[in-house]
């Protein structure tokens, strides 16, 4: 063996030293071993030895997660990162939302921000460019209100609700249960006429309702095989003004089969300063009645 | 027998008329009858005069058009 030995350089007592001097230099020798050795020492279950620098036996225990990755960077939409130890990358965009019902928007090139929840009723629109939430413009569209099957020599649909503007109201199948009279309509189960005038389409000329409150929806049937249909508007139903543009519209029809007495086109107006809350619909015959009427609100 | 149909609670109710009621349908009845004969009255005075024209009501609508 090489003395000093060829890696460590560590010397060892040599054949000519004296036997007086061995003691020294077997301290020299193992304090070499142990000066070399001393960074082997230490560390715990599972770790394994990490060069500290490029020096000879320069080592520290480290834990044993060293890969091939040598650093995670957060790109678009996600956060953290790291170059060493555990590294933690979170989901921008999952944290950017912030309250229940938020969603995400673009807000340019790889950038986006939160849009919270709009409220009851809004809808998802773009204003200026950008999505946002708004209460939808109303007055579009009709509502149905009710649906009615008539009965009895006469029915009435009662409560109508009073927030709309027109009313909408369709007249289907309408039959009575004996021959002759005609089906006949009117409003708040007035007994005393309150239409200015109405115009029939048998007639030539405008019929002042007279004593009849009860305007004609189709003519008069034959047999209890015609049926009557018709739609009436009653435009600002729920106004309380006398006179205030409460004019009603009315068309119908009574036939069987394709053939039939003919049409009923009536013109009118409600001169009362009471809202229409309530139709009523019967024959003129006093006959038991069928057919369904639905009335619609319109904004 | 009348039906009554409320909106507001979707309730139908089949009831006879009230003694009200009653007294406005019979009134609506005999209104009806008098225009029935009134009308039945023009439809015959209408149909004398054409007689005594000697006219046939095409002919008296295109006399009048």
């Amino acid at each position: 063996m090489a003395n000093p030995t060829t890696n460590f350089g560590w010397v060892m007592p040599t054949s000519a030293s004296l036997v007086t001097n061995l003691p020294a230099d077997f301290n020299v020798f193992g304090q070499a071993v142990d000066t070399s050795m001393q960074y082997l020492l230490g560390g715990t279950t599972g770790q394994v030895l990490s060069k500290t620098s490029g020096t000879n036996m320069a080592f520290t225990w480290i834990n044993n997660d060293q890969g091939d990755i040598t650093g995670v960077t957060a790109g678009t939409g996600i956060t953290g990162g790291g170059t060493s130890g555990t590294v933690t990358v979170t989901n921008d965009m999952a944290t950017t939302i912030t309250t229940a019902g938020d969603l995400i928007k673009g807000t340019g090139s790889g950038t986006y921000n939160r849009l919270g929840i709009g409220s009851t009723g809004q809808v998802l629109t773009v204003a200026s460019g950008a999505p946002s939430w708004a209460t939808p413009a109303s007055g579009a569209g009709m509502t149905l209100l009710s649906t009615t099957t008539l009965s009895g020599t006469s029915t009435t649909i009662s409560s109508i609700d009073q927030t709309y503007v027109n009313l909408f109201i369709t007249f289907e199948r309408m039959t009575n249960n004996s021959t002759g009279g005609y089906a006949r309509w009117g409003m708040n189960s007035a007994t005393t006429a309150h239409y200015n005038s109405y115009k029939d389409g048998n007639g030539t000329a405008w019929v002042n309702s007279g004593s009849n409150y009860l305007l004609p929806l189709g003519t008069n049937t034959p047999n209890s095989s015609y049926e009557t249909f018709g739609c009436v508007v009653i435009n600002n139903y729920a106004t309380t003004t006398t006179n205030n543009g409460k004019s009603i519209q009315c068309n119908g029809a009574t036939y069987a089969g394709g053939a039939g007495p003919g049409p009923v086109f009536n013109e009118a107006y409600w001169d009362t300063a009471t809202a229409v809350s309530s139709i009523k619909i019967d024959y003129s015959n006093a006959a038991t009645i069928s057919g369904t009427i639905k009335i619609y609100g319109v904004k | 027998m009348i039906r009554i149909h409320d909106t507001s609670t979707d309730e139908v109710i089949d009831r006879e008329m009230t003694d009200e009621e009653y007294a406005a349908f019979q009134a609506d009845q005999e209104l009806q009858l008098v225009e029935k004969a009134k009308a039945e009255q023009a439809t015959a005075d209408k149909a004398a005069l054409l007689a005594r024209l000697g006219i046939t009501a095409d002919e008296a609508k295109l006399l009048l058009s």
